[in-house]
Parts: C-alpha cells; sequence; structure tokens
C-alpha cells in the first residue's frame, strides 16, 4: 500500500482545498510536513483516519472549518462540502477514496445534511470504476483494519494507548485479531471455528455431534442430554475462568505499579518505620521504668524497715543475753497453775492450803508477783522472729543502688531516643501516600487471593464435568457403535474431527512460530533504534514484556521510561510491517504517517530511528515540528522525496506549502 | 496484744490514706499508685521508723476528718511485725529511766495483761503516730506523680546511708547472737 495524494477541503484549520502529493519512490520513499505547534500536523494525520474510517477518536462530529461555520451561520452560504480525498496504490492498482459531509445551518445549529464514501478503482486502462458500498467497506478492511490503524497512523495520543495495549496487560481481542490478520492467520482461524469444536453446536463437528444423537435410543438420548449439560458447564466455567484471569492480570498490572511507586518512596517509608521504632522504644523505656520503679516501692516497703532495724536487733540482743540467766534461776510458773493450787486447797508437797492460812497468804503474794508471760518462750520467739526477717531481706543497699542506675539508663535511651525522633520529624514526609498505595496493594492482593482460588475452584469444577463428559461420551459411543443409524453420522463425525484436529495443531504451531518470529524481528528492530542491552518477548496475547539482558533469571518485567515505552512501539509497529513484507512477499507494505512520533527520544536514538524505519516500511509520513525536523531531516536527507510546510495564517486557518 | 482493730484518727488517718493511696478513698476513683501497697504496709514500717528517727506523735482528734480503721483480720497479718518491733522498742526505750529487768518485763512479760501492758503501748503508739508523720513529710507531702514518689524516696533512703551516726551491724553478728540468747 502506497499513499499517493490527500486532499483536504474545508477540514478543520485546512479552509478551501489543499492538495499534498506524498514520496512515493522505493529508494526516497519520506515524505517530511513541517510545521510549529497549532499549525495543524495533527488536523492532517486525523484526515487520513476521517477518510478511511469516517470517526477520529476523541474528535467528535464537527470537523468543519471554523470560518466556514460561521459562513453559515451569517447565511453566506446555504450549503458547504467537507472533503477528505485519498489516493491510494493497492496491490499494484490506484483507488481513489473520497469521504465527505454536506452541511447546512438549520435549527440553529451547523448540522450534516448528507454523508457519503466512495471508492474508486482504476483499471488497466486508466478508467475509473466505482466500488459498490459493502465492497468499499470490505476494500478498506483489506486495505488496513480499524483495529491496527493506530499502529501505521499515529500521534502521542495513539502511543499512549498503545502502550497500555501493548505493555500494561490490558487485553484488547480486536487488536489481537488485527495482529492474526495482518500476519495471514485468520483463515486458518475462521476455518477452526467453522469447523469445531464438537462441544459448539454450530460447528461442523458439533453439528454432526448432534446429528448423531437423533433417532437414537432412550439411554442415547439421556446420555447425549447429559453430555450436552457438562458441555455447557464446562463452557460457563471456562468463560468464568476467563473473565477471572483478565481480573487477576488487572489486579497483577496495577499491584506491580504501585509496588514500584512504593519502592520510589522506600526512603521515606524507612525513615516512618524508624521513626516509629524510636517512638516504641521511648514507650518501651517508660513502662521497662515504671516498672522499675514499681519494684523499687515494693522492695522499700517489704524491707527497708528490717534493714534499718539490724543495730538495734543487735542491740536488743545483747540486753537480753545478759539477762536470760537469771530467768534460769527464776522458772516461768503461770499464775493459773498457783490459782489451781489455792482452789485445791492443797500443794503439791501435801501441805494443806487452808484459806486465810499463813502458807495460803504467801503463795497469794508470790502470784501477784509473776509475770503473765514466760520471759523464755518470748525471747526464744522473738529472736526466731529476727532471724526471719534476716533471711529474708536480701542484699537492700545493693539492690536500691542497682535500681536507680538500671531507671538512669532506660531515663538517658528514652531521652537519646526522644531527641532522635525529634530530628526525624522535620524530615518526615506526608506519609499518607505509602499508606494509601499500602492499602491498595493490600487490596488487590486480597482479590488476586480470591480470584485464583475461585479459579481454582472453576478449574475442578471444569475437569470434573470433563471426566464425566468423557465416561458419558464413552458409554454413549459404545452404544452408537452397535446403532446401524448412527454409523454414518459417527463416520462423518470422525473425519470431521480429525481435520479440525489436524488443522488446530498447524495453527498453533503457525501461530507459536508467528509469534516467535515476530520476537525476533522486534528485538533486531529495537537494538538498531535503541540500546541492546534490553530483551522484549511477545506473549499468547500479543502483548509486550522487556526484560534486561544477562540478568540471571531474566531480572524481571522491566520498569520502562517512555523513550523506552515509545522504542518498544516503533519496533513492534516496524516489526509487524517487516514481517507482513515476509510473509507476503514484496507485492504490499504498509505506510507509516507519524505525527511528532520523535519528540520523547533524544538526537541519538532519532538518528537511529531515522536510519531504520525507512528501510522498512514502504512509505514514511512524518508531521514533525521544526527542532525535532531539523533533525529527523538531517538524518533523512539520502530518503526525503518531499518537503512541505504547514503555516497558520489565523487562529482558523493553515495552509500548505511545497519546499 | 494486737489482737484488736487499729484506729487512726485524724491527720493520721489523712496521711496513712495518702501514704497508701491504691485504696479508694473519699472518691468514686481509684487514686494514684504510690510507695505503699495498702496500709499495712506503712504501719508496719512506720513503727519502727518513729522510734528509729525519735519521733513520737500524739493522737489528733480532729473530728472532721474520717477514722482510719485497720481491721483485726489486717492486723493478725502483721502482727509478727507489730510484735518484734514493739519488743525492740520496749527493750531500747527509756534506757536512763528504767532498769534493765523493768525493760525486759515491759518487753516480754506483759503479753497477756493489759493493764501492765499500757505505759508501753502508749509509747509504741506514739513511736508508730510519729512514724507515720515522718514517712508522709518525707515521702508523699506535695508530691503528685510517681516520679515525685521516687525521687522522695531516693532522697530519704539516700539520706538514711548517708548519716554517719548511724551504726551497722553484720547479719551473720546477729544470727549468732539470735543462737546464743535462744535458749
Amino acid at each position: 500500500m502506497l499513499i499517493k495524494e490527500i486532499e483536504l477541503e474545508n477540514f478543520k484549520s485546512f479552509k478551501g482545498t489543499h492538495h499534498i502529493d506524498f514520496a512515493t519512490d522505493s529508494v526516497k520513499n519520506v515524505t517530511v510536513v513541517m510545521g510549529d505547534n497549532g499549525a495543524g500536523k495533527t488536523t492532517l494525520e486525523q484526515a487520513f483516519v476521517w477518510c478511511l474510517y469516517g470517526e477520529v477518536e476523541g474528535l467528535g462530529d464537527n470537523l468543519l472549518n471554523y470560518d466556514i461555520q460561521n459562513e453559515l451561520i451569517y447565511g453566506q452560504v446555504s450549503k458547504v462540502c467537507m472533503k477528505v480525498k485519498l489516493l491510494v496504490e493497492f496491490r499494484g492498482q490506484n483507488h481513489r477514496i473520497s469521504r465527505f459531509q454536506d452541511l447546512v445551518y438549520k435549527y440553529n445549529k451547523v448540522g450534516v445534511d448528507g454523508n457519503y464514501f466512495i471508492v474508486d478503482k482504476q483499471d488497466e486502462n486508466g478508467s475509473w470504476v466505482r466500488l459498490k458500498h459493502a465492497d468499499s467497506l470490505v476494500f478498506i478492511k483489506k486495505l488496513l483494519p480499524q483495529e491496527l490503524s493506530g499502529f501505521f497512523f499515529f500521534d502521542g495520543e495513539h502511543l499512549d494507548r498503545m502502550s497500555t495495549e501493548l505493555l500494561q496487560k490490558k487485553k484488547s481481542n480486536n487488536f489481537k485479531d488485527a495482529v492474526r490478520g495482518l500476519v495471514g492467520l485468520t483463515a486458518l482461524r475462521n476455518t477452526l471455528s467453522h469447523l469445531g469444536p464438537a462441544t459448539k453446536k454450530r460447528t461442523v463437528c458439533g453439528n454432526f455431534n448432534s446429528e448423531i444423537n437423533s433417532g437414537s435410543d432412550d439411554r442415547i438420548r439421556e446420555l447425549s442430554n447429559k453430555i450436552d449439560t457438562f458441555s455447557e458447564a464446562i463452557e460457563k466455567n471456562e468463560k468464568e475462568v476467563e473473565n477471572l484471569e483478565i481480573e487477576i492480570e488487572r489486579h497483577e498490572g496495577n499491584r506491580a505499579d504501585w509496588q514500584q511507586q512504593l519502592s520510589n518512596l522506600q526512603d521515606d517509608v524507612n525513615r516512618k518505620k524508624q521513626y516509629d521504632d524510636l517512638e516504641k522504644k521511648i514507650v518501651d523505656n517508660e513502662k521497662r521504668e515504671n516498672a522499675l520503679v514499681g519494684s523499687l516501692f515494693k522492695d522499700f516497703a517489704k524491707n527497708f524497715g528490717t534493714e534499718i532495724s539490724q543495730p538495734f536487733f543487735k542491740e536488743a540482743l545483747e540486753e537480753i543475753k545478759s539477762v536470760s540467766k537469771t530467768e534460769e534461776t527464776r522458772p516461768y510458773i503461770p499464775v493459773d497453775t498457783i490459782k489451781f493450787l489455792l482452789n485445791a486447797k492443797e500443794c503439791i508437797c501435801g501441805c494443806k492450803l487452808e484459806e486465810g492460812s499463813e502458807e495460803s497468804k504467801h503463795l497469794m503474794s508470790l502470784m501477784e508477783d509473776l509475770p503473765s508471760d514466760s520471759l523464755r518462750d518470748n525471747i526464744v520467739k522473738f529472736s526466731t522472729s529476727i532471724r526471719a526477717r534476716l533471711r529474708n531481706i536480701g542484699e537492700f543497699k545493693n539492690n536500691f543502688e542497682q535500681y536507680i542506675i538500671d531507671k538512669n539508663n532506660y531515663n538517658e535511651e528514652a531521652r537519646k531516643a526522644s531527641d532522635d525522633r525529634r530530628m526525624l520529624e522535620d524530615t518526615l514526609k506526608d506519609t499518607s501516600q505509602v499508606e494509601n498505595l499500602r492499602k491498595k496493594i493490600d487490596g488487590s492482593t486480597a482479590r488476586i487471593k480470591d480470584y485464583r482460588a475461585r479459579v481454582k475452584n472453576y478449574r475442578n469444577n471444569i475437569a470434573r464435568d470433563e471426566m464425566q463428559r468423557k465416561s458419558a461420551q464413552t458409554t454413549r459411543n459404545s452404544l452408537l457403535a452397535a446403532c446401524e443409524k448412527n454409523r454414518k453420522n459417527i463416520t462423518y463425525y470422525n473425519y470431521a474431527n480429525f481435520l479440525y484436529e489436524m488443522l488446530s495443531n498447524t495453527y498453533m504451531k503457525k501461530e507459536r512460530d508467528t509469534r516467535r518470529d515476530l520476537e525476533v524481528i522486534i528485538n533486531e528492530i529495537f537494538d538498531d533504534i535503541y540500546d541492546g542491552d534490553i530483551q522484549i518477548a511477545v506473549d499468547d496475547e500479543y502483548r509486550i514484556t522487556s526484560t534486561l539482558k544477562d540478568v540471571l533469571g531474566g531480572g524481571g518485567n522491566l520498569a520502562r521510561n517512555t523513550a523506552q515505552n515509545y522504542a518498544i512501539i516503533f519496533a513492534f509497529i516496524v516489526g509487524i510491517i517487516k514481517l507482513v513484507k515476509i510473509n507476503r512477499g514484496n507485492e504490499d507494505g504498509y505506510p507509516l504517517v507519524m505525527d511528532a512520533p520523535l519528540s520523547s527520544f533524544d538526537e541519538k536514538r532519532i538518528k537511529q530511528i531515522c536510519q531504520t524505519i525507512p528501510e522498512i516500511a514502504k512509505q514514511i509520513i512524518i508531521f514533525i515540528k521544526d527542532t525535532d525536523g531539523k533533525i529527523a531531516e538531517q538524518h533523512l536527507s539520502g530518503k526525503i522525496g518531499a518537503r512541505y510546510d504547514l503555516k497558520p495564517i489565523s487562529k482558523t486557518q493553515s495552509i500548505i506549502e511545497q519546499r | 496484744m494486737f489482737d484488736k482493730n487499729m484506729i487512726f484518727h485524724g491527720k493520721h488517718a489523712d496521711y496513712l490514706r495518702k501514704l497508701a493511696p491504691s485504696k479508694i478513698w473519699g472518691s468514686k476513683f481509684e487514686q494514684r499508685k504510690s510507695i505503699f501497697d495498702n496500709n499495712m504496709q506503712v504501719v508496719e514500717l512506720a513503727s519502727i521508723i518513729g522510734f528509729i528517727y525519735n519521733r513520737k506523735g500524739e493522737i489528733d482528734r480532729d473530728s472532721s476528718i474520717p477514722d482510719n480503721n485497720i481491721f483485726l483480720e489486717q492486723v493478725t497479718k502483721i502482727k509478727d511485725t507489730l510484735e518484734l518491733n514493739y519488743r525492740v522498742i520496749m527493750l531500747l526505750a527509756d534506757k536512763n529511766k528504767l532498769s534493765r529487768d523493768e525493760r525486759l518485763d515491759r518487753a516480754f512479760r506483759y503479753d497477756q495483761d493489759e493493764d501492765k501492758r499500757a505505759p508501753g503501748d502508749k509509747l509504741f503508739y506514739s513511736y508508730l503516730l510519729g512514724g507515720i508523720e515522718l514517712l508522709y513529710e518525707q515521702l508523699i507531702e506535695g508530691s503528685t506523680s510517681m516520679e515525685d514518689d521516687y525521687e522522695n524516696l531516693c532522697r530519704f533512703v539516700k539520706a538514711y546511708y548517708m548519716d554517719d551516726n548511724r551504726t551497722t551491724s553484720s547479719i551473720d553478728d546477729i544470727l549468732k547472737m539470735c543462737n546464743q540468747v535462744g535458749i
């Protein structure tokens, strides 16, 4: 495919008719369109997309030039036409693609009065033949599917979106199918989905399979119903698994991003941890100090009395020591003993103690002098009590001093920690961001865990249903084999199923090979346009992962900067183009229409890109601002076939001039 | 001896409450933790502190302050300590007024005889009240926190050890003497 010309009429900032002839030479295949910011570079790129597909993402419906709109509104004209025409060469034949709108002013607004889309094909004689509307749409699909247009007509916004689709694990089935189409896998894939699998009723295999049931006896019908039920359950569960896996991937992607952000905030996290540790240390030391003081109080209340009594115990014992000997000469006689003898009126010696007698009076006077308690018993008790006290006291003074030392140590540690904490307070930033990220990560982790558990559950159910279905199928097959009516259908079914499996294997191998080829090509191109230290891989879903080369274990998924991301996308696009070239021979190729593609790169990378891309793409059309443009022109000098300038002549109008 | 409730009146009742404030008194709220867990610990120590620091107190009859009653059940728990302190005080107090025999009788012979014990009891209780006053003044008065209590306690204990007039005795010597008088 080559884009030969574009013609614009009243499209956005291009009032009146404007025309560009693009470079189509096989060597000088680059067209540079240079313009300042606001000159209409992006508008030009959008004009291509609008002409081919009738819509431009995020642009709305109102594409008419602002001045022309005013002319309509003020009645200077009653109807205007807005038009974009492309002349393209596709498979050696010229095609003219025209899209235009008639616009009028009614009901107080500018509205579309007619929408037209026309494709004309030039035959061998040079005559133009108009295609039917449906054929026109098919032609566009063949020319360049809309899903892939973003790769061939791209601007900064497209790069962001592609970055999302390719690099950030967001699935796009359209995109995947389009890539398959480009690399020539669609036909085989469609054949496969027409043929099977047998579990889907609308496929050939499925149809034969269901035919097998008809005319069978009740047992077979019953088994067939069971098989259908299992198949439906399996299909349903597989769908659930697929959805959950998409969710798991999404959460894993988000979690990886958040973890990266968290890791960037690690210094703050460490400081906060240090702060928390200090705070804990202060609290712990306070607790220890309080516990120590509590112990000191207890020790004082319990032992201080004994501690200070010791000299007095000694002095008291000295007093007793000298006296206790006297006690030995005066043994203790309880008063009650004397009272008993007086009451009995007889002494223990047998002498009668008559009331009022001399003996009785003597005993009574003796009784008054007797002490109430035994000195001997109480002294024994006293010394025993002292002994018990001293045994339990321990080293009160030493303990007391140790308490004070320990308390001072704790106090000093707490003071130091408090000083350190105060110093950290000044450097501590708001940690709510960290907390938020942690919460998000925890939330995602919990979801992933939950989804994985559910996937496991669904898979168990699938395995169980598959086993039961297989068992039912075996039983039914043996019943069917015996049934003459079904023999024919079984044969057909077996043929179709064999074909399906054979093609399925071929398809899988081909797709695997294609992905591998794509991967090799992308890496080659990436090495050319960027640095060779990154390894790019293409997964089953045609998504990209990149790892550092020469790192044991692959180095993990690499956190890429914007320039690397864009370089990978460049490599991917150019890789696709190259693969298509290889698959289809040189008859076809794709142009690249790029709006400000180099603004993210430094001069070294711009040079590498300028040297690589024109060799692979059939045609390059670059809209570029003057600074990058001069560098690009310098490196593309041998390749440039056409140069244009975009010049704004007012806020609502630009013109195109050939240089 | 020590077989009845011990009742403290006036300021001594109050001092006791402040020395052992973990008890709820006059308020619905628990008081802050201080040096002594309960009244009994204060009484045990105060009885000997008053004698050692030679501080006597007199019963304060200020009826505006509620009495502080230590019930017999609690008194029984500290009876051994109180008896020991009682006998030490009786043996060593009034050495210049009373003969050794008289002090011995007062210390050991009148446990069962309240009348004969009355002068000794009066002396003991005056030292006990003096001890409560001293502990209150040294440890608690003006203190508002555990940290204040700690500072006061340290100052009090350190002052005791720094007093050059204090005589020291080895525990072994005392135990040896216990054996000699143990009869």
